[in-house]
């Protein structure tokens, strides 16, 4: 097994950056009109069985796991190939063919328990007597996607049998045909179905991979009962599946690309955003639903991997109930691995207060950091993307749309600092003087209810547009859902759920520039309205002093009482307002918007164009980072910050990325690992929402900016993922560096 | 009942077993020519001077912002100090408080009033003490000591901490009656203590003791410099061992 590690952490530190499927682009480019003739869903399945046919399958002969992408630095005329295929608005990606902005996720139970052939068994009953033309279309496509899909494994298994891989090339010849009956069966199943997706249809492979403990762990049971399966052949296994989801990655940096060395969705076919997997958590009677599997997947980590990230559902008493299971993970957390912990507790509150029910226990997880209600296909809204999936659209409603969208965006993507500006600069202007911070409040909440009102009712006009023609398209997601192949509609019409995230970006920015402009205009009265808008205005210029008073006001992160109480009043009141406005759309459309405090890296690129904030932040700095309070701001430690952090209640938002960044020497060693574990169960029995550990030294994060050759291994978590820090662009670097 | 606490510090994972909150209490009567916290020695409010952190506003008079001017030392109450330890109530698993300075043990009177305050809220307290005194009362109240022995030579001790380390180990030996887990401790100053006769032997004295749980080295680090800088009373910068020193050092440690 150490090769195939060796290897895939070799791909990941060295990859060339710009290396880029070619075989997927070539095949692609020589498909574009082959099928023009032919309705999207038949377009989509002849397409994928041209690539499927064609592309190469390598094999290794120390695979257990097999699906091999095959990345390559382009020579002067594939490079020219490869612009003009991306420039190309017939191209699948851009035509409509291969649909998917990625956070989805399948019914992998159900996969694994029918297999490729009870799949198409089930679309073909589906078929018989159907007498709608576009469902007929849509199924008839879905059992292409199936056979192709048995034909490319079938190609490996001979791939297999050329290198003597016998057992590989049995289990592949098995799952073509067959149900998987083994453990081993069925990890290659999931893996190669969702290997497809992320090399070859989607250009963003961020595709959740479910809870793995959870429905395989009938396989490993029974495979270890019948004794034809040890718990180390089990570990190897998982480990070569994690090994492959990192070789197959793309190297680069996608959301953090916001500079001109950044690589592309383009470029890195596929692609660095990871995949996402689920452990541990509770089941649907509420009980825990931890096994023994769990435990191997979480022994199987490599710290050193970015692929796939290990999304654990801690749930209170965890720590009592599986201490073993917590030493593994906050042993492999303090070694910066790609893992994060999300509460049970505060997920399936949130979700139940939406209205969801028994769903709500069955949460994954979509990348980058977005909870989803169940496995059974919830539709997320992602971007621009989503007009892909309204066929037909009329140019009134372009115009409708275009034009909206990017109001939607701007306050989306961290307009919500601008927004107090924005007040502020009016009340100064005002000059009314029964003016106090229950003003600001109110005028800040009434922004935010107009915002959540008007993105509702353009988002279930959206949703109104996708489900004229629902059975039109079909993308490879609908191939695993049950719902879709039982309805012959596809998902991004007809998922039980439609959701889009409802972030308050840069929320911690928000809570210091209400308590700056409280401390020191109404209660300390140090400077008035006027002069501190002014101020703001100009960037601080010529009042450094005012700057100063500014930054020492009482931020959010310093576990100050005030803080504390006006970070809870804030988000209370924007979170309530989403969940009251979202009820009528989600009982009749199952549409809402999904509260959260995610930010992704938007602080980074929103902080440069943006002006000075009253919380003394410069024009162009960065804003505060997802549920994080702002750099800086966390002057009474680790426990402070925690603690800060859990004023905001339990069951009022559904993600938001926490970063940990811990000192190494701070957790170093069996007592740290004790004590980090302490602490980690500490702040999540007491409703705490999310952790990601960074443990790194500044030292090394500053050296490894001035050598990056000597620290191509220096991971740290970013938002919903993580990244080698010497690939990142230098402001997210920067930004990280002054986490510290 | 008051005294003067120069700050307090959450979540330290140096200053004890598990997660603890350190109160630094202000004043001491030794001279350590390496201290990390010389704002700490005397028994008064300090003020910090940074001038590269002046933006020169000319608004002293009117309170610095700009964190130029720090004033150090604050006078706190038992309740307030009680108060801001509690915070940390659910992260303190296997940790709690642990009383530092300066000298604790300069504060005896105050100590005696909130050790039980903070033992009532159920708080584990330790304390890392010199041991330069000895008060046998409030010793037998901590729930561990934690105890420098800075140089094993009495003359080498006086010439580098102001005192002689004899009366020191003394006290070592008085507590290490008191039943109360001791962990022993050697701060390491390359070219002063980092000698290997030196460790040992304090390593032996550290064994013969009943309750000493563990010795420790504690790698110098210049942090003291610039505070003693900005207090405008210079201090000497020692170095640290070396890494192969260190390593070489730690098989007396336990």
């Amino acid at each position: 097994m150490k090769i195939n590690v060796a290897e895939a952490d070799n791909a990941l530190k060295n990859k060339p950056l710009y290396s880029t499927a070619y075989e997927r682009i070539k095949y692609l480019a020589e498909a574009r009109h082959l099928f023009d003739d032919l309705p999207q869903p038949l377009k989509f399945s002849r397409t994928l069985r041209y690539l499927l046919s064609r592309v190469s399958v390598p094999v290794k002969e120390y695979d257990i796991i097999i699906g091999r992408a095959c990345d390559k630095v382009l020579s002067e005329s594939e490079e020219a190939l490869f612009k003009e295929f991306v420039a190309d608005p017939s191209n699948a990606y851009r035509s409509g063919v291969f649909f998917g902005s990625g956070h989805s996720s399948y019914d992998w139970e159900d996969i694994v328990d029918l297999g490729l052939l009870g799949l198409k068994s089930r679309a073909i009953s589906r078929l018989s007597g159907e007498t709608d033309n576009e469902k007929i279309v849509f199924l008839t496509a879905v059992i292409e996607v199936y056979d192709c899909i048995s034909e490319y494994i079938l190609r490996y298994a001979d791939s297999c049998e050329k290198v003597g891989l016998t057992d590989a090339a049995k289990v592949l010849r098995k799952i073509s045909a067959e149900k998987p009956d083994t453990f081993y069966e069925a990890v290659e199943l999931t893996y190669i179905i969702a290997f497809i997706n992320c090399s070859y249809v989607t250009l963003n492979p961020t595709l959740t991979l479910g809870r793995i403990d959870v429905f395989l762990y009938p396989f490993y049971e029974r495979d270890i009962k019948r004794g034809i399966l040890t718990k180390e052949r089990a570990k190897d296994i998982i480990t070569d599946y994690y090994c492959k989801h990192n070789l197959n990655m793309g190297r680069g940096e996608h959301q953090l690309g916001d500079e001109n060395d950044s690589t592309t969705f383009e470029r890195i076919t596929n692609f660095d955003a990871p995949q996402y997997l689920l452990l541990a958590g509770t089941d649907k009677n509420g009980e825990s639903a931890v096994n023994e599997l769990t435990e191997l997947f979480a022994e199987c980590i490599v710290p050193s991997f970015k692929n796939p990230v290990v999304l654990v559902r801690y749930f209170i008493g965890m720590n009592e109930k599986h201490p073993s299971l917590l030493k593994t993970l906050v042993n492999k957390a303090l070694k910066s691995s790609s893992l994060m912990f999300y509460n049970d507790n505060d997920v399936i509150a949130a979700l139940m207060r939406m209205g969801l029910k028994e769903d709500a226990r069955e949460y994954i997880h979509f990348g980058c950091n977005w909870s989803s209600p169940g496995t059974k296909g919830a539709w997320m809204h992602g971007g621009p993307s989503s007009f892909a999936f309204c066929p037909e659209m009329s140019e009134d409603e372009k115009t409708y749309f275009y034009l909206r969208r990017p109001y939607m965006r701007t306050l989306n993507d961290g307009g919500w600092p601008e927004c107090f500006n924005e007040i502020l600069f009016s009340f100064a202007e005002s000059s009314d003087e029964s003016c106090c911070i229950e003003r600001f409040f109110d005028a800040y909440m009434k922004k935010w209810s107009e915002f959540v009102s008007e993105k509702l009712e353009y988002l279930s006009c959206e949703l109104k547009m996708r489900r004229r023609h629902p059975s039109r398209l079909l993308v490879y997601t609908d191939c695993f859902l049950k719902d879709s192949i039982n309805l012959a509609e596809c998902y991004a019409a007809s998922a039980k759920y439609h959701f889009e995230a409802q972030s308050f970006y840069m929320f911690a920015t928000v809570v210091d520039c209400f308590l700056a402009v409280d401390e020191l205009v109404f209660t300390k009265k140090l400077v008035t309205l006027k002069e501190l808008a002014e101020a703001v205005k100009n960037n601080f210029e010529g009042n450094e002093r005012l700057r100063q008073m500014c930054v020492s006001a009482e931020k959010y992160g310093s576990d100050g009482e005030k803080s504390n109480a006006f970070a809870k009043r804030l988000i209370t009141a924007a979170t309530d307002i989403v969940f009251e406005q979202s009820k009528p759309y989600f009982e009749k459309y199952g549409l809402y918007l999904a509260p959260s405090l995610q930010s992704d890296t938007w602080h980074i690129k929103c902080g440069r164009e943006y002006g000075a904030t009253p919380d003394g932040r410069k024009a162009g700095q960065p804003f505060s980072q997802n549920s994080r309070p702002s750099n800086g701001s966390c002057i009474n430690g680790l426990t402070g910050m925690l603690d800060s952090m859990l004023s905001v209640p339990a069951g009022s938002v559904m993600s938001g990325a926490l970063n940990l960044d811990v000192d190494k020497k701070a957790f170093a060693g069996e007592e740290g690992n004790k004590n980090f574990a302490d602490l980690l169960a500490a702040y999540f029995n007491a409703g705490g929402l999310h952790a990601q550990v960074s443990c790194v030294s500044k030292e090394d994060l500053v050296a490894a900016q001035k050598n990056p050759e000597a620290y191509k291994d220096l991971r740290v978590r970013v938002t919903g993922y993580s990244g080698i820090f010497v690939d990142f662009c230098k402001s997210l670097q920067d930004d990280i560096i002054a986490r510290f | 009942m008051e005294t003067l606490v120069s700050h307090i510090e959450r979540c330290s994972t140096f200053d004890g077993p598990g997660i603890r909150t350190v109160v630094f209490l202000k004043g001491c009567p030794l001279k350590c020519k390496w201290c990390h916290n010389p704002e700490l020695i005397s028994f008064e409010k300090e003020e910090l001077f940074y001038p590269e952190k002046c933006i020169k506003c000319g608004g002293c008079k009117e309170g610095c912002y700009s964190g130029a001017r720090v004033t150090v030392g604050k006078i706190m109450s038992v309740d307030e100090i009680v108060k801001e330890v509690e915070k940390d109530m659910r992260f303190y698993v296997r940790g709690g408080a642990t009383i530092s300075g300066g000298e604790p043990l300069s504060h005896g009177e105050f100590l005696k009033k909130l050790i039980p305050a903070l033992k009532s809220k159920g708080v584990n307290v330790g304390v890392e003490t010199s041991l330069y005194r000895y008060d046998e009362e409030i010793l037998r109240l901590f729930d561990v000591i934690m105890a420098d022995i800075k140089i094993f030579d009495d003359e080498l001790h006086k010439e580098y901490v102001g005192v002689g380390v004899k009366g020191i180990l003394d006290n070592f030996l008085a507590a290490d009656k008191l039943g109360v887990p001791i962990i022993v401790r050697t701060p390491v100053i390359a070219g002063v203590n980092d000698d290997e006769e030196n460790v040992k032997k304090t390593s032996q004295f550290a064994k013969s003791l009943k309750n000493a749980v563990r010795y420790e080295l504690l790698p110098y680090h210049s942090a003291g410099v610039k505070k003693a800088l900005a207090l405008n009373k210079p201090q000497a910068i020692f170095a640290a061992p070396t890494d192969e020193k260190l390593e070489l050092l730690k098989k007396y440690t336990f």
